[in-house]
């Protein structure tokens, strides 16, 4: 699942989906990475509008890694918004709303209330997951 | 003095124009940080533009935002030095940077968001005669020999190619 590194997963993969920043993505552009969750193409046109949002227009074609830190993270945190269901999840962001600016951080946690409003995302902190509040 | 001058530096493989509006001259026991939107450039900035004309005259250390890239070359240098390789990638970076007091300046692209308040403390004690970071964690003055900070603010318009950026001072 894109978004998971070993470790975190390893120890926290049970109980959540992890979003690491280490690991967001399996594919190099967006276009593979799509095709390799298996969404559609409708999906692109999703996340171009999502992502228009944090002031940048992502690329299919472009490859992941030729993005900003923040802009990766964006990214990967709208692709499974998209695609995880609308369950009471846990979902945990590591490292992520620190590689974001203080605008980007508000508008991606007010995307996750929208998009996901029965999740509870958390941080990992050095005494283990802490849930975050709005 | 860490210095460049005002006017357009380009990072042509990226794709940007940084248009720096007035010189960037720093005297020794300055700390300066980055700041700006995500996709600013900030990271291209230091790579592309800042650490290509420092290079001569500046003995650095850089600490790369994919910390993962420089795990080898810091597990092989600790090693070299004969001192313990921590196995965490932190504790790994800062027993390198701690290992390294021959160089003069330090540059971390986002490093302080892996950091324990104590291990930021240890970071801040190091003797580098300037301090240079990208950050976007709420910057209050260290503790630390670095009597003056600047911040380096970047802003680029409608992810377009020019980057206009703009030095002020913080203490």
């Amino acid at each position: 699942m894109p978004g998971m590194t070993h470790d975190t997963i390893a120890e926290f993969g049970a109980g959540y989906c992890v979003i690491d920043i280490h690991s967001l993505f399996v594919c190099a552009t967006l276009k593979d990475e799509i095709l390799v969750l298996g969404a559609g193409d409708a999906l692109f046109a999703d996340l171009k509008t999502d992502a228009l949002s944090f002031g940048f227009v992502p690329d299919r074609g472009r490859r992941l890694d030729s993005y900003s830190g923040g802009e990766q993270a964006i990214l990967c945190c709208l692709l499974l918004m998209r695609l995880l269901p609308r369950d009471p999840l846990q979902i945990m962001l590591v490292r992520v709303l620190e590689t974001l600016s203080p605008k980007n951080r508000e508008l991606l946690l007010l995307k996750f209330a929208t998009m996901l409003p029965a999740a509870t995302l958390f941080t990992l902190t050095p005494s283990g997951p802490r849930a975050i509040h709005a | 003095m860490l210095e460049l001058p005002a006017g357009i530096h380009e990072a042509a493989n990226a794709g940007l124009r940084f248009h720096l509006t007035a010189p960037l001259a720093l005297a020794s026991g300055s700390l300066l940080v980055l700041c700006g939107e995500n996709g600013a450039g900030k990271s291209t900035f230091l790579e592309r533009v800042l650490i290509p004309s420092a290079r001569s005259t500046h003995r650095i250390l850089y600490l790369a935002q994919d910390m993962d890239l420089q795990r080898h070359t810091m597990a092989a240098t600790l090693a070299l030095l004969g001192q313990e390789v921590p196995v965490g990638i932190t504790s790994l970076a800062l027993a390198w940077i701690q290992a390294c007091p021959s160089r003069d300046t330090l540059i971390l692209d986002e490093f302080e968001k892996y950091l324990r308040p104590e291990q930021r403390e240890t970071l801040d004690r190091l003797d580098f005669s300037w301090v240079v970071k990208v950050s976007h964690l709420c910057e209050t003055r260290p503790r630390t020999q670095h009597r003056r900070g600047f911040r380096l603010l970047f802003e680029r318009t409608n992810a377009g190619p020019d980057v206009d950026v703009r030095l002020e001072q913080a203490w």
